[in-house]
């Protein structure tokens, strides 16, 4: 129990340092390519154990989003997509549930469900964060050409970056 | 209690996040200028479009108190036109604000029961002694004359209008100066018979005819019609002058009664 919240918080400052001190300056030096956008603090939701109640998650996410922003400049942006994620997490879950059931000890990660699983579990949830932080950024739908497009490079990069990650960690909780 | 318990149990995740979300767009619009200036313009729109028919529906809501306040601004106008005023200078270059007084009030009503269809017809209209409508005033329209009032009660008078076999009003030529008397035959409501013209006068078909302002009833000048036909005949009334009405009795709402503030003087002067 008490190693789970550690390695969560061990996760949570990880990804934290890695999103806002090296995949921040990184897109903000990339001159001209603004669709790039690329997100890796989802994972920590995504990792977050099955067993923790929806309000705790909703919260940790809310104030993860909201320390992202600090960086960001964007104050309640990426707080309000990530909140939508962390919601529709449950959601998400309950579609892609094996049929022998979860165990709600286990976190959702691939070592537990096995690739195929953790791929469409974390394609999903990002693209909707993506999707969602975009919109808000945006704040109108007249470009949803723009949201779409940016949405869609983002995603490709993020999706690599955490596949990379769990590939490189590969952890079991 | 216990079933807001429940309720919080049950929807408590959903409802924890539609308050985080919220206090998130809060932010995003308190704090991001992009976005601020977005919802700014935005709600702007939203906001002016509801504003706009709320407006329209008051406007609406308004309307007949406005029309009475303009009639009302309407009769305090035509008493102060320059024609209908009373010349009190005894030399013709004497200006003084004495000079010349108020000879013509007019109060503005509604005319609520009306008929065309008789051979001798009456109005009613909404305003009676209590307003100072009074017999024997004259009633006018915007577009023309409708009748003389006949009796008052407290807060309604009746109106021999126009149309009626016993109607007599002192008419002239406007710019020719004969004057003659208006009957009605009973017959077609938007035509009248100009009497008592003299057989020497040159009358045209278009003349215009206005009131003579020969009785206290009608100042001089309203308009009344246009001579349509004109016959010549033999007897004593040396034509036949048929006038097109220039209001139509049959659809006519709103009008003014005529107070001549110095008919007491008049008739005073007139008796003796």
């Amino acid at each position: 129990m008490s190693n789970t919240v550690f390695v969560n918080i061990l996760r949570f400052l990880a990804l934290y340092f890695l999103q806002v001190l090296i995949l921040r300056p990184a897109s903000i030096g990339w001159e001209g390519f603004f669709y790039v956008n690329v997100h890796i603090y989802p994972l920590f939701i995504l990792l977050l154990p099955l067993r923790m109640p929806k309000p705790a998650m909703l919260s940790v996410a809310f104030v993860m989003g909201l320390l992202i922003d600090m960086f960001y400049d964007s104050p309640g942006i990426h707080a309000s997509a990530l909140l939508f994620m962390a919601y529709a997490r449950s959601y998400i879950l309950s579609y892609l549930e094996p049929r022998e059931g979860y165990n709600v000890n286990y976190s959702p990660t691939k070592k537990r469900f096995g690739l195929n699983w953790f791929f469409q579990y974390a394609s999903i949830l990002l693209a909707l964060q993506l999707f969602f932080y975009h919109s808000v950024e945006e704040f109108t739908f007249v470009y949803i050409i723009d949201i779409l497009l940016k949405t869609f490079y983002s995603y490709i990069l993020s999706i690599i970056f955490i596949m990379m990650v769990m590939f490189l960690f590969n952890p079991t909780d | 209690m216990g079933n807001l318990l429940q309720l919080l149990l049950r929807y408590g995740g959903f409802l924890l996040f539609l308050l985080l979300e919220g206090i998130c767009f809060y932010m995003i619009v308190r704090y991001n200028k992009k976005q601020n200036l977005i919802f700014t313009s935005t709600s702007n729109i939203f906001v002016g479009s509801i504003l706009d028919q709320y407006d329209d529906v008051a406007k609406f809501i308004r309307l007949s108190e406005d029309v009475d306040s303009l009639r009302k601004e309407n009769a305090r106008l035509k008493s102060y036109i320059k024609t209908e005023l009373y010349n009190n200078s005894y030399r013709l270059d004497t200006f003084l604000g004495d000079s010349i007084r108020m000879r013509y009030a007019y109060i503005p009503v509604k005319i609520i029961n009306n008929s065309i269809a008789k051979k001798d017809n009456h109005m009613t209209l909404n305003k009676g002694m209590d307003q100072e409508v009074q017999k024997h005033m004259g009633v006018i329209s915007d577009r023309g004359v409708v009748g003389v009032v006949k009796n008052s009660s407290c807060c309604f008078s009746s109106v021999m209008s126009i149309l009626h076999r016993q109607t007599r009003i002192s008419a002239s030529i406007r710019s020719k100066g004969y004057f003659g008397s208006l009957i009605w035959n009973g017959e077609d409501p938007k035509l009248m018979q100009l009497n008592e013209i003299p057989r020497h006068a040159e009358i045209l078909v278009g003349d215009t005819v206005e009131t003579s302002g020969n009785s206290n009833l009608f100042p001089k000048g309203i308009q009344i019609g246009i001579v349509k036909e004109v016959k010549r005949k033999e007897g004593p009334n040396s034509f036949d002058i048929q006038v097109e009405l220039s209001n139509d009795i049959a659809n006519v709402q709103y009008g003014y009664v005529i107070k001549d503030l110095m008919k007491k003087q008049l008739e005073e002067a007139v008796d003796e």
